[in-house]
């Protein structure tokens, strides 16, 4: 039986069925990785995998327990213990940790089966999909190696819009998991900052840095969150709040009451067409679910600044979360004949766009204009994140375009960072908002999502929202099987 | 930026960069100046507190004084190049 591009719900009731085994579902697993033509993968873990599926076969099916026996791919900047995690940089090369990141570990202890670990752009700078070590990982959407994904969480994006496995693991610290799941026709959710344990993630800016995931449908989203989220004693930045009941029964609720606002500087920008009607009737369709839709406005200086406020902070904080690879103490070390030679030999590997922000990062840093640049950043930073609560003072959520068309082909220019219909994102990671996009519609058979974005902490109401976005678009389990 | 201060920069980080790499640079920081000017047009924007953290909410606790158990000696050195007995060795670094 073919299980491909099934949900994990889907892979659960044939389990309690007794249908199929952990075992069946992971050998096709392996064989659809085996034969994939869109670079997604660092690393495989597929001895371990079929172990710990055989291991499963010999006990019964926990028919509470969704994760149970559900392959998963893993972003390779998530430590997995014994198996190489290299971040897609050379200067990481080899490097074996020695311990699961936290958000592995307790997917591992509630039985889903980490099947690879998944391609990215170098240390998750880069928004692309194109500069790890696999060059660039395809989108499985339209013409074949044609179109990016996205990044930087680019393999598992692609991983779980191709149907190999209901779900990913990614990290987002601008829109890292979101802009894929725009382009890849996913539910890419990152949850409030605190919620999942970053032990574990390698850092990129670790005030701005997110766990989260790609599925094909919300109600798995609101499992692998509830089986996630809580405080870790490894990771003090983890929310020590008392954990409130179910999210899952939240999630199926009535959207009646529910104040939705639709930023409009933004709305303006947008020029797909397609895009545009289908969001218009989503609003419609909200509406008659007991939705309140609003226009709204936003300072549009506030809105320009989201870009470089983001662009600041996170040269300055990457570059010295990374000071530590030197190839000294772990690493791929190059020799040289005085310790500042080995070190700046090993250093040399990175790429050049990781060199300039590390760069970038030290200037803005520095005594005679860090008033102008770090400084400033952390103050627009206020701006923008007292004018976002501002509004979520009034309104649950903003709901937008998630980016302003489907992908873009490889040989394409890069979008501008400076359009803020394609970074306003960033401003979740700004303020630690919970944050899904969902697909909304396709257009020339390829998938545009949408995003919704919440205040810190209500990332219960977010998934409702998607949910019920997912109900009017009945884009449920998308996977580029379904649309070929 | 003078091409010295590139360098003094990419010298504090340990980093080396090439001829073309430095080269290229100078659009890099061009782009970083004209985003970063983006930030001074906002009205009163350097009379505004610095945001470090998004919440008010703790989020630093006391651990409880308990004996954890770490990797052995043996498992760290197995990640560095080099590693030699039970050292980290690395080329002098005191000169003569």
């Amino acid at each position: 039986m073919k299980t491909l591009g099934l949900t994990m719900h889907e892979l659960h009731a044939l389990y309690v069925k007794k249908v199929i085994t952990p075992l069946d579902v992971v050998n096709e697993v392996i064989e659809a990785l085996m034969e994939d033509k869109n670079n997604i993968l660092e690393a495989t873990m597929f001895d371990e995998a079929r172990d710990t599926a055989k291991a499963l076969a010999s006990e019964a099916v926990e028919e509470d327990n969704v994760l149970w026996g559900i392959p998963f791919l893993i972003k390779d900047n998530f430590a997995t213990k014994d198996i190489e995690t290299n971040g897609s940089s050379d200067i990481l090369n080899g490097f074996i940790p020695l311990f699961d990141a936290e958000v592995v570990a307790r997917l591992k202890s509630a039985k889903a089966i980490p099947v690879a670990k998944t391609t990215l752009d170098e240390l998750g700078m880069g928004g692309r999909g194109t500069t790890g070590h696999r060059g660039v990982t395809y989108n499985p959407y339209g013409e074949p190696q044609k179109r990016i994904v996205g990044g930087s969480s680019c393999g598992s994006a692609s991983g779980v819009a191709s149907g190999y496995v209901p779900f990913s693991i990614g990290s987002d610290t601008g829109d890292s998991i979101r802009k894929p799941a725009s382009y890849a026709g996913l539910v890419g959710f990152k949850p409030t900052w605190g919620e999942i344990s970053r032990y574990g993630l390698y850092a990129f800016m670790s005030s701005l840095d997110h766990v989260g995931f790609f599925t094909r449908s919300v109600i798995d989203m609101g499992v692998l969150f509830e089986a996630t989220r809580g405080f870790d004693k490894k990771d003090f930045t983890t929310m020590n709040h008392e954990v409130k009941e179910s999210v899952i029964p939240e999630i199926t609720k009535s959207l009646k009451g529910h104040k939705i606002a639709v930023i409009k500087q933004i709305y303006e920008r947008y020029k797909n067409k397609v895009l545009m009607v289908e969001f218009d009737n989503l609003l419609k369709h909200l509406e008659e679910k007991g939705a309140e839709i609003a226009f709204v406005d936003f300072d549009k200086k506030l809105l320009e600044a989201i870009f470089p406020t983001y662009l600041l902070l996170s040269c300055a904080e990457t570059t010295t979360s990374n000071a530590n690879l030197t190839g000294v103490n772990f690493g791929n070390k190059r020799d040289g004949d005085t310790y500042e030679d080995m070190v700046r030999n090993t250093r040399s590997a990175f790429d050049a766009r990781i060199k300039f922000r590390f760069i970038l990062g030290n200037y803005s840093l520095k005594r005679d204009v860090r008033h102008l640049y770090y400084n400033r950043a952390q103050k627009a930073r206020r701006l923008i994140v007292e004018a976002m609560n501002k509004l979520f003072e009034v309104y649950d959520a903003v709901l937008l375009p998630a980016a302003p068309s489907h992908a873009p082909l490889v040989d394409a220019a890069p979008e501008p960072n400076s359009e803020i219909e394609n970074n306003y994102l960033s401003i979740a990671n700004l303020g630690g908002n919970p944050s899904i996009t969902v697909p909304l519609c396709l257009s020339n058979k390829m998938p545009i999502g949408v995003n919704v974005t919440g205040k810190p902490f209500d990332d219960a109401k977010m998934l409702r929202i998607a949910y019920h976005i997912e109900q009017i678009t009945n884009l449920y389990n998308l996977h580029v099987g379904k649309v070929k | 930026m003078e091409k010295g201060r590139i360098r003094a920069l990419a010298e504090e980080l340990l980093i080396l960069l090439t001829a073309e790499e430095e080269a290229q640079f100078g659009e890099e920081i061009a782009y970083f100046r004209a985003q970063s000017d983006l930030l001074g047009k906002i009205e009163g924007i350097d009379d505004v507190e610095p945001m470090i953290f998004p919440y008010n909410k703790e989020t630093t606790y006391l651990r409880e004084d308990i004996v954890d158990e770490t990797p052995s000696r043996e498992e760290i050195l197995k990640n560095s190049k080099n590693a030699k007995d039970a050292f980290v060795v690395i080329p002098k670094v005191v000169k003569k």
